[in-house]
């Protein structure tokens, strides 16, 4: 029989388990980089540069110095949030980068938030009673929930909702002339902008969550631990909330590790379809005018991001079931 | 040579093995079929993925008009002569479609031969050996569900140039990582079983006892990840697409959504339509999978 490790010792392996990731994925964008031909070519376009200046440039880069260096020297940078500077607006990545962080852990809160409670909601109701036609209306609005590409469905909420009814705005995150600026209305402003594509964002999610929470629900109705809370008196509320929402916990809290990337990568076209002022549109737009140091920035924060979530939901993981821990 | 002798037997059993496999194959195909035609949202996805296949083979004589000529009925709503409208170059849109469908098609059924084939061949080695071999896989297979894929895809795209064959390269390579996890699984509980000893004690290879007998056994379960992984990828593909990241020369249904992107609030229909095929690919695809793994685990149908 194995001992049971502390909890400390197991949060220190599970940060120890991320660092070979970190490198890995450093790594690859490094390999990309040296793929993708001469960067000093590159600055000068299509004008051929004099031999001086390309011999200024190689050892102001450190393009002299031999590939392990160089891979070491990108590592220290990275590490230290020193991403280089853009092609186009010439400031710091990572300070362009900060600047749009705001609006998109708003935008990415706001998900988070509507698609937990909202799927947990759906799975559950669902669950309560199993075939009957409330369920199987959410087994089906769930399938096609996960079927819908995000981005289509964003056109169509905004011709609906914002081209059509007029109800909510359709493009940006505030009113820029906004009369009255008391903090409340100012809240509703955000609000309104947010509603959209926060919904429309959260939808893949809900859908996934949804299903997974009925399943495990429906699991759990079964199990003796159930029974013996029913015949023990406890109201029908109580085994709900105390017994089985609190044994599919587990299961949700790592569907949201696991969500972590794919809202990242959701929130590129989202942010994009509804010109939300984010990472995602910033991205974006660096794509479109081929900004490789800002794509490569946003790659290693984002993926930086969607590690650190994973690492997080794993702790959480960890210290709210012992079973982990063998 | 007694050896020798009975190898020869062991040859001899092999080959008869073969034809009562193939019996046992089709008796359990027909089974199978008689419990997946139970769920009827099943059959309906079948059908659909059957009509849009039919549509991108037979493209050339039933799309109406040329998907490339440029009219100058420009925003033409949905009517008699266009069916489902026209986009802001007088490009009948149901001709599009139509055409679009071969790529969004073939791209999901490549990109899901490749990186499933990665899957199967990583998650069998994991699972069928386990100890240290397993527990490095997994590490990578956990590295590489991090990675934001979308966004690394864009980022290789970019810096290497994009077009669909790189396209379905980086994906086959990036979206392996759940079937290698089920087929693991799989590989754990059946391992143990009689017949992978009494296979072990027949003297038969690993490679033969993990491609010729555990792999069949777990065929059902890698056909539902398959339906997903296809749905996926077709999702996938329409994304980057839509960023303006696939190949301009031929039609895709994402690239058509980017176009309608800037007509939102005059055309609906140049977005609805294209949308609309994705979604009831990646719908069809989708239940095809749930009808798979109803008829495989018929218990769990209950649930």
């Amino acid at each position: 029989m194995r001992k049971t490790k502390s909890i400390p010792v197991f949060i220190l392996q599970r940060i120890l388990q991320v660092i070979p990731i970190v490198l890995g994925t450093i790594f690859i964008t490094f390999l990309l980089l040296e793929l993708s031909g001469d960067p000093i070519t590159a600055l000068g376009g299509d004008f051929a540069l004099p031999d001086e200046t390309v011999e200024h440039l190689t050892k102001a880069y450190g393009l002299d110095k031999p590939v392990y260096q160089r891979f070491f020297i990108y590592i220290s940078k990275v590490l230290r949030g020193d991403f280089g500077y853009s092609y186009k607006q010439g400031r710091p990545v990572m300070e362009i980068i900060m600047e749009r962080m705001p609006a998109t852990i708003l935008l990415g809160a706001a998900t988070y938030v509507i698609s937990t409670i909202l799927g947990v909601a759906m799975g559950v109701i669902a669950s309560l009673k199993p075939r009957s036609w409330l369920d199987n209306l959410i087994v089906t609005l769930s399938v096609m929930g996960f079927s819908t590409p995000a981005f289509w469905f964003a056109q169509l909420s905004i011709f609906i909702f914002s081209v059509l009814l007029g109800w909510l705005p359709g493009f940006g995150m505030r009113t820029l002339d906004l009369v009255d600026t008391s903090l409340l209305a100012v809240i509703i402003d955000r609000a309104k902008y947010l509603i959209l594509p926060a919904f429309v964002l959260s939808i893949n999610g809900l859908a996934t969550l949804a299903r997974v929470t009925r399943a495990n629900m429906l699991e759990v109705m079964h199990k003796d631990f159930i029974t013996t809370a029913r015949a023990k008196g406890c109201s029908e509320f109580a085994v709900l909330i105390r017994h089985k929402l609190r044994n599919i916990m587990l299961v949700l809290i790592t569907l949201i590790g696991l969500r972590a990337g794919m809202l990242v990568s959701g929130s590129v076209l989202i942010e994009t379809v509804f010109s939300w002022p984010g990472v995602g549109r910033l991205m974006y737009n660096a794509i479109s005018s081929r900004d490789f140091p800002v794509v490569l920035g946003g790659f290693l924060i984002t993926a930086g991001m969607t590690i650190f979530i994973n690492l997080t939901t794993d702790i959480l993981y960890t210290i709210l079931d012992p079973r982990v821990r063998y | 040579m007694e050896m020798q002798t009975s190898r020869q037997v062991l040859h001899k059993k092999m080959e008869m093995g073969f034809s009562v496999r193939l019996h046992k194959f089709f008796v359990s195909a027909v089974d199978f079929w008689r419990r997946y035609k139970k769920t009827k949202t099943a059959v309906f996805g079948l059908v659909i993925i059957l009509i849009f296949a039919f549509i991108a083979i037979n493209a050339s004589w039933l799309a109406p008009y040329d998907p490339y000529l440029i009219t100058r009925e420009r925003f033409a709503p949905p009517s008699a002569k266009h069916w489902l409208g026209t986009d802001d170059m007088g490009r009948d849109i149901l001709s599009r479609i139509i055409y679009g469908s071969r790529v969004s098609l073939s791209i999901g059924f490549i990109i899901a031969a490749l990186s499933m084939t990665i899957g199967i061949v990583i998650g069998a080695v994991s699972g069928y050996f386990g100890g240290k071999v397993d527990t490095l896989l997994q590490r990578l297979v956990e590295m590489v569900q991090m990675l934001p894929s979308l966004v690394l895809i864009i980022v290789v795209l970019l810096l290497l140039g994009g077009g669909i064959d790189r396209i379905v390269i980086i994906m086959g390579l990036l979206g392996w990582t759940g079937t290698a996890r089920v087929v693991r699984a799989e590989f754990l509980s059946h391992r143990e079983r009689e017949y992978v000893e009494a296979g072990k004690a027949l003297g038969f290879s690993k490679f033969h006892i993990i491609f010729s007998e555990i792999l069949p056994a777990v065929i059902p379960t890698v056909l539902v990840i398959m339906a997903m992984n296809i749905s996926g990828a077709i999702l996938m593909e329409a994304g980057l697409s839509f960023l303006g990241l696939g190949d301009l020369s031929v039609i895709t249904w994402g690239q058509m959504l980017q176009n309608a992107q800037r007509w939102l609030s005059q055309a609906w229909w140049i977005s609805f339509f294209p949308g609309l095929a994705i979604f009831l690919t990646v719908l069809s695809f989708n239940l095809i999978g749930d009808g798979i793994n109803d008829a495989i685990n018929p218990y769990l149908k209950e649930r």
